[in-house]
């Protein structure tokens, strides 16, 4: 009973990515990082404007989050809730938030050095390959969270991917950005891919009239 | 078993024990409101018998429903109310309780 009970939240909150729109935002932003590391490295710019640009990126995130808040409300208004329902999630408590925000800040440490210390420097592992595991985990463990089977295929083609580019044999800095691009393009792929069959499966009242 | 532990047992709020209702009311408990289509596509219910298992809950007290029209098409929205969250809670902490017993016999 108390598994059937939290089964049912999970499910309720897989509702978020029913319609592919998350994947597709969280691959554009792995697409705008690697854009935005590819320009940085390739406009060789001299001070202030190396400086400025180191700047931009954090902003970049900033400027992300607030687009996308923005624009998943607007999709989810327009296609989703018309469709499949419209629901309004709970805001998280404080201590809750608190609780995000420091696991999510002991992860982002622990991947940043396992990618630019104890991988390289203690393992000896190509960095972007131990990206593309964090990312992996990640992907299997949200879809173990949610019950989202895509991610499932998801996981290992991010791996996959970073274990390619990484056998490469390229340039470091752009091997992380292909790396970037390669995962940011699978997401994009997964969440135009169910984003297409949510669009087929799920008509609005209208479109079953006509 | 105790004796106490199936008294309990008896005693459980037979208004969300319904496993229908019990599937409404998680779903509730967890989102800040729901309209009545997501709550049909994620309960897998009728129109007719959600219609009615919500109505139970808004005349007990547990849920508000809402009507409203939204670009000329009505829409009914559902939120658990205060005395809903205290009675799901209850409920939850009830049960695993009996569950507790239940796996140390």
């Amino acid at each position: 009973m108390k598994n059937t009970i939290g089964q049912v939240m999970r499910k309720t909150y897989a509702y978020w990515w029913v319609d592919g729109t998350m994947d597709m935002a969280m691959g554009l932003l792995f697409g705008g990082l690697a854009a935005s590391n590819y320009l940085m490295g390739k406009l060789q710019l001299s001070e202030p404007w190396d400086l400025i640009l180191a700047i931009a990126e954090p902003l970049l995130f900033v400027l992300f989050w607030f687009l996308y808040g923005r624009l998943m409300k607007w999709i989810k208004e327009h296609i989703t809730y018309r469709r499949t329902g419209y629901v309004a999630y709970q805001p998280k408590k404080k201590k809750k938030r608190i609780q995000s925000a420091v696991i999510g800040g002991v992860m982002g440490i622990f991947t940043a050095l396992m990618v630019t210390y104890i991988g390289p420097e203690v393992l000896k592992i190509e960095p972007m390959l131990i990206a593309g595991c964090v990312m992996a985990v990640i992907t299997l463990y949200l879809g173990y969270w949610y019950g989202v089977n895509r991610f499932f295929i998801v996981a290992p083609v991010e791996f996959g991917l970073a274990l390619w580019i990484s056998s490469l044999s390229m340039d470091g800095e752009l091997k992380s950005i292909a790396v970037m691009a390669a995962i940011g393009a699978t997401w994009i792929i997964s969440g135009l891919a169910t984003f297409i069959l949510y669009l087929l499966r799920n008509r609005t009242s209208e479109e079953q009239e006509a | 078993m105790s004796e106490v532990d199936l008294r309990d047992l008896t005693e459980v709020d037979r208004l969300i024990h319904e496993p229908a209702r019990l599937v409404i009311t998680t779903i509730l408990y967890t989102v800040k409101e729901a309209d009545f289509t997501f709550l049909q596509r994620e309960s897998g219910l009728t129109k007719g018998n959600l219609s009615s298992h919500l109505s139970k809950l808004e005349e007990a007290g547990y849920i508000t429903i809402r009507k409203q029209f939204l670009e000329k098409k009505p829409q009914t929205l559902c939120a658990m109310t205060k005395t809903g969250r205290k009675a799901f809670e209850d409920y939850r902490d009830q049960f695993n309780q009996i569950m507790k017993h239940i796996n140390g016999v």
